[in-house]
């Protein structure tokens, strides 16, 4: 059990007997009143978000979650295929709850996954990812507009607004929380 | 941001010094508090080098002294000064050190203080780099910003039984919490979920007429269940706070009563013991006290709703949010 005061992003909570990944908290203390934390929680089984309040006194239940590196080898359409790193041996986790990750993790790399009793809770994306641009049309010529942007599409298949001067082949950083273009990466 | 804010403060003592309010400057270090069970104080202690040493405390707002001076005749004051929060948690909209706006007006009520706080910020527009604070405000009362966002009658929630109902339909918690919860908790828990976060952020947005089941000594409405007090949100931050502030001494003193009885049981699991409470307080209302509206108002968020700012680091300086 721990206080909802000291719940932090990321943690894993159970509630009514299913894993919760807090994706969202913010503390607020009511002009007259008592002190609460404002939680959103995502279930990662079922994609699904509640929205919860809690006086910031409550007590909540946490579940001790393990860690492991894992490696994507790719995605067949309903379930990630991941490999543990130690043993090699190999698992699936379904799509469901997870679907925005497949725009995320590029075949081959190695992601930290969080374990809940065998349960994949979260896959942990870092915060900002450098990907290849893998289709992106020229600029038009003579566009010196400051501020033009054009949508390209990353190896992942991801689509993201950018700079014009962008090109197909170049490396950029991507905001993966966001999913917005931070810069140009110069190899 | 650092002109922005000194011109800010100017322009806000300007607009309270040509309506003829007094300003102000009260005690930052108190020998006592109002008891106010939801806030925890910073204390420290102050030694003399032959008559031992004392509790004092940095003030969590200006409220006790400038209501004394209120009861002394000053007339109508208001003050920009520091107060000190402990135990809020230290974010983007928090610092434990902030600058709080505070006004007091003789002879008027919450309404007539809703229209003076517009006016402040019409008075603000020429800072108004957001584009929000300058706009037409809306004005809900919290009853019907409870139904509007939430479907949620809260004027037949004011049994118990039945706000916990409300509750349990919406929530998807059930913990022994629920069922110990007092009515202002349960109350804080869905508006807090399903009620602010969906009120307008791209104006300001008053709600008025909270409910008395949250104790505080703002005057009851009689023959309903609301006071009279309103709280204002911009950008979706709760900016100011407001009442007609209570003058019956009978029930300045049952308020006081009934806070000094709460007031242990916050601190059971803190390493200091409660505030001193200033017993005297009450007593400023034994005799005729004219009647009076209290504004307090987080001037960082203000400036931060102006300038468009997300944190409250962006607006203050040296802030404290890095320590723990």
């Amino acid at each position: 059990m721990i206080k909802a005061g000291a719940i932090d992003k990321g943690m894993a909570l159970l509630i009514k007997g299913q894993p919760y990944i807090v994706v969202d908290r913010e503390f607020v203390n009511p002009g007259k009143g008592s002190a609460f934390a404002r939680l959103k929680l995502k279930s990662p089984q079922t994609g699904q978000v509640l929205r919860e309040t809690m006086k910031t006194q409550d007590n909540v239940e946490d579940i001790t979650v393990d860690d492991r590196d894992c490696q994507y080898l790719y995605f067949d359409g309903e379930a990630y295929h991941f490999m543990y790193t130690d043993t090699y041996e190999q698992f699936t986790i379904q799509v469901e709850g997870f679907e925005d990750k497949q725009y995320l993790m590029k075949e081959g790399e190695t992601f930290r996954i969080t374990f809940w009793e065998h349960t994949p809770l979260d896959i942990v994306i870092p915060y900002k990812v450098v990907y290849e641009v893998t289709e992106a049309e020229d600029a038009i010529k003579g566009d010196t507009v400051t501020g033009a942007s054009k949508v390209v599409t990353i190896e992942t298949g991801l689509r993201v607004k950018v700079p014009i001067f962008i090109k197909q082949g170049e490396r950029i950083l991507v905001n993966t929380e966001t999913k917005e273009y931070i810069e140009r990466v110069n190899s | 941001m650092l002109r922005t804010r000194s011109s800010v403060i100017r322009r806000i003592r300007d607009f309270f010094t040509l309506q003829d309010y007094l300003e102000v400057q009260t005690p930052v270090l108190s020998p006592d508090l109002i008891p106010e069970p939801s806030i925890i104080p910073f204390q420290t202690r102050m030694h003399h080098p032959f008559r031992g040493s004392r509790e004092l405390y940095l003030v969590p707002s200006p409220e006790v002294h400038m209501k004394k001076l209120l009861s002394w005749g000053s007339g109508s004051i208001f003050q920009i000064g520091t107060c000190f929060r402990n135990q809020e948690q230290i974010g983007h909209l928090h610092n434990p050190e902030f600058t709080m706006l505070e006004w007091y007006t003789m002879h008027a009520d919450f309404l007539d203080s809703l229209e003076m706080m517009k006016d402040l910020l019409s008075d603000l527009s020429s800072f108004d780099e957001a584009g929000i604070c300058s706009r037409d405000p809306v004005v809900m009362t919290v009853s019907e910003a409870c139904w509007n966002y939430a479907r949620f009658d809260l004027e037949h929630c004011q049994d118990i039984d039945m706000l916990r109902e409300a509750v349990e339909s919406k929530e998807h918690v059930e913990t022994e919490a629920i069922r110990s919860a007092t009515w202002e908790e349960l109350f804080h828990r869905l508006f807090l979920t399903w009620v602010e976060p969906e009120l307008p952020a791209d104006r300001p947005c008053f709600l008025t007429h909270y409910p008395r089941q949250i104790d505080c000594l703002a005057k009851d409405i009689p023959g309903t269940p609301w006071k009279e007090r309103w709280e204002v949100y911009l950008s979706g931050r709760e900016l100011a706070n407001c009442f007609s502030e209570e003058i019956s001494y009978d029930k300045v003193a049952s308020y006081y009563c009934r806070s000094s009885v709460e007031l242990p049981g916050r601190y059971r699991d803190l390493p200091e013991p409660p505030p001193l409470v200033d017993h005297s307080f009450p007593e400023l209302y034994r005799s005729d006290h004219g009647s009076c509206s209290g504004t307090a108002l987080g001037v960082d968020r203000l400036i931060m709703a102006l300038t468009g700012a997300q944190d409250i680091r962006g607006v203050i300086l040296f802030p404290l949010s890095d320590i723990l």
